[in-house]
């Protein structure tokens, strides 16, 4: 068995472990039951759920994405960088090799990216309130995916970088679970929530103005 | 440490003193509580941080221990060490905390004595947590084991047993409404006018703050005047009409519970159509949402804030309103549990820009607002006096930045802490409620024969 196949083998089984984890959370999460609710809706819980994703997560709506901008604008692109990462694992597993210019746009996201963890990390040392609030957790998970990201770039220029590559993607996958990544499932899990909740209630998507 | 002084407070020396058999109580009552949105709540947050902007105590006193994310953590680290989905496996890494004695004064400390619940939080988190119902949970959780803070507490057991949160014997109430009566036919000039007391079948059942009888009955006589001149079918009750409910405060869903049931029991006496509460923001909260989820019951009439009549009687030209009359520039308060967890925006807009020549808006305004900092049993609760007065900075400096000469709150509680900030901060402004104003505004005409 080639190295290749067995890092494909150990991505996949990575992969696999965190997906079946995740799903068990899930389940248990789900399993501690659902108590109805009584009170007469004013909203709409489907439309605050389509806030919820959507308009809701806009600067202008959240006002701490608005008073934390560089904040908000690093944090999507880290997560832009994350999923060029993992499609790029994805491409290289596969055996797949993208378009030049789809290589160089990938490695542009990459490194925006990268920059965009590590400013987020600077940030959580530097900061005492974040400090403050910090556990191993919040630090080991930024530095794996930070190594995760400089080492899927590396791997855009070289192929043999493959291999470190794949080894921090397996202990990522491995990992997710067990700490904050987990956000990958429970973001969409407290968000519909949050829309069911306020979008019942008729506070969002807000009301029209009486005239 | 906790000083001599502390020692001697009967609620301090129960909190340093927590025996096992409590805390295991305290446990189980936590289990009991979860269901599957607290249990996803509760696994969440990445501590991104950026909560801490939006709690006026921190925006205020920066102290790490009014951040919202860690107020959470207080709670999901406890539910992490007793129900942690992965086994021990996620302990070394995570915060992961036992329910003692220290954990437990750490939660009353900051889930009671730096939090008003006012969702600002739980609106603005990056994950979309509700983090003032996780904070509640933990309050419930205290509130199981007596740990409710006295003052707080005080007010609950008072209304459990007196019918109302400030002790009104029934011959005070009905004597404040005879007097009332005999006021509001002297301002509108109709000896027929009065305040009906157990009428039945009317269209409301009208429900007030106790404040209004003990200490503002001219905001009680404000809301009669109101119904008068739109020719309203209107009681209230002599036995239930407290329209707050502190066990949304406290925790107690039990105590909570009784005394909203109260009010459904009075409407179901006198077969009355819809329930219309007073200007409170969490009676509001607690009636319209949390009351049908305590009672396990769906609610078979309306429930609507005296707010939303006031707008449909302008809007339906029930009632005449002069904008003339009130000249001076005036602002509104948007109160949390009314506004933020109750869904009432836009209605208290609608009549001010018809009642008054000057309305301005103070920023940020309507579910974005900050909360005045009275809320959450604060003002019930003396020993965290200083921070609440402190927290409320925020809420005078949004005040004085608008200029405005009246400050408009729907709800007594917001009115109180107002009051207080207008002294504390020398904002020198007139604080009123919705009603007031309108009732300023009033154009009353001559009933026709």
């Amino acid at each position: 068995m080639s190295l290749f196949a067995i890092l494909q083998l150990g991505v996949a089984a990575s992969v696999l472990f965190c997906l079946v984890v995740l799903t068990v959370m899930v389940i248990r999460t789900v399993a501690f039951g659902k108590r109805p609710t009584y009170a007469n809706p004013q909203g709409n819980r489907f439309s605050g759920v389509v806030y919820a994703f959507g308009q809701g997560m806009l600067p202008w709506e959240k006002e701490t994405a608005a008073r934390h901008i560089w904040t908000y604008i690093a944090g999507i692109l880290y997560h832009l960088g994350i999923l060029m990462a993992v499609v790029f694992l994805t491409t290289l597993l596969l055996r797949i090799s993208p378009y030049a210019a789809l290589l160089q746009t990938m490695r542009i996201l990459l490194l925006i990216g990268l920059i965009s963890g590590l400013a987020l990390l600077i940030k959580r040392i530097l900061k005492p309130h974040m400090r403050f609030l910090s556990s191993a957790d919040d630090y080991l998970a930024n530095i794996l995916v930070d190594l995760f990201l400089l080492s899927a770039l590396a791997a855009t220029f070289a192929e043999t970088l493959f291999v470190p590559f794949a080894i921090i993607a397996i202990s990522i996958f491995v990992y997710i679970p067990f700490g904050k990544i987990r956000h990958c499932v429970f973001f969409f899990y407290s968000r519909i929530l949050f829309g069911d909740f306020f979008g019942r209630r008729g506070v969002v998507p807000h009301p029209p103005r009486r005239a | 440490m906790a000083s001599e002084k502390d020692l001697k407070d009967p609620y301090v020396k129960r909190l340093s003193s927590m025996k096992p058999e409590q805390l295991k109580s305290a446990l189980i009552a936590f289990k009991n509580l979860l269901d599957h949105r607290a249990a996803a709540n509760l696994q969440s947050c990445v501590n991104c941080g950026l909560c801490a902007d939006s709690c006026h105590y921190y925006l205020v006193t920066k102290e790490l221990e009014a951040i919202p994310a860690y107020k959470l953590k207080l709670v999901s680290s406890v539910f992490k060490r007793l129900l942690n989905l992965l086994g021990g496996l996620s302990r070394k890494s995570e915060d992961h905390s036992v329910l003692d004695g220290q954990m437990v004064e750490r939660w009353v400390d900051s889930l009671f004595g730096r939090c008003t619940l006012c969702g600002r939080c739980a609106l603005n988190c990056t994950m979309g947590i509700n983090i003032t119902g996780m904070i509640r949970m933990a309050r419930t959780t205290l509130a199981s084991i007596d740990l409710v803070p006295p003052g707080l507490q005080s007010t609950v057991t008072t209304a459990v047993e007196k019918g109302n949160n400030m002790g009104i014997s029934r011959e005070e109430w009905l004597s404040t409404l005879q007097w009332l009566s005999e006021e509001l036919q002297a301002e509108v000039g109709d000896p027929e006018a009065h305040l009906p007391v157990d009428k039945p079948g009317t269209k409301i059942l009208y429900t007030v703050n106790p404040r209004e009888p003990k200490f503002f009955p001219l905001s009680l006589l404000a809301t009669a005047k109101i119904f008068y001149a739109a020719a309203e079918s209107w009681t209230v009750s002599r036995d239930y009409y407290d329209v707050t409910n502190y066990g949304l405060y406290s925790g107690d869903d039990e105590a909570a519970g009784l005394i909203s049931s109260r009010l459904r029991q009075s409407m179901v006496k006198l077969g009355a159509k819809t329930l219309v509460l007073g200007e409170c923001g969490h009676g509001y909260n607690s009636n319209r949402w949390e009351a049908p989820e305590w009672l396990a019951a769906q609610d078979r009439f309306e429930v609507k804030s005296v707010i939303q009549i006031i707008a449909d009687y302008i809007h339906q030209g029930k009632i005449k309103l002069d904008r003339s009359r009130i000249k001076k520039t005036v602002t509104l308060h948007d109160p949390c549990n009314l506004v933020r967890l109750g869904g009432i925006i836009e209605e208290q807009r609608y009549i001010l820009k018809n009642a008054v020549s000057n309305f301005v808006e103070m920023y940020p305004n309507r579910e974005k607002n900050y909360c005045c900092g009275g809320g959450g049993g604060q003002l019930a609760m003396t020993r965290f006096a200083k921070r609440r007065l402190e927290a409320g900075k925020l809420k005078a400096d949004q005040i004085r930045e608008t200029g405005a000469q009246i400050v408009v709150a729907p709800c007594h509680n917001c009115i109180d802490q107002l009051i207080e900030l207008n002294r504390e901060y020398g904002l020198g402004v007139e604080v009123k409620t919705i009603s007031e104003v309108v009732a300023d505004a009033l154009v009353i005409e001559k009933k026709k024969k």
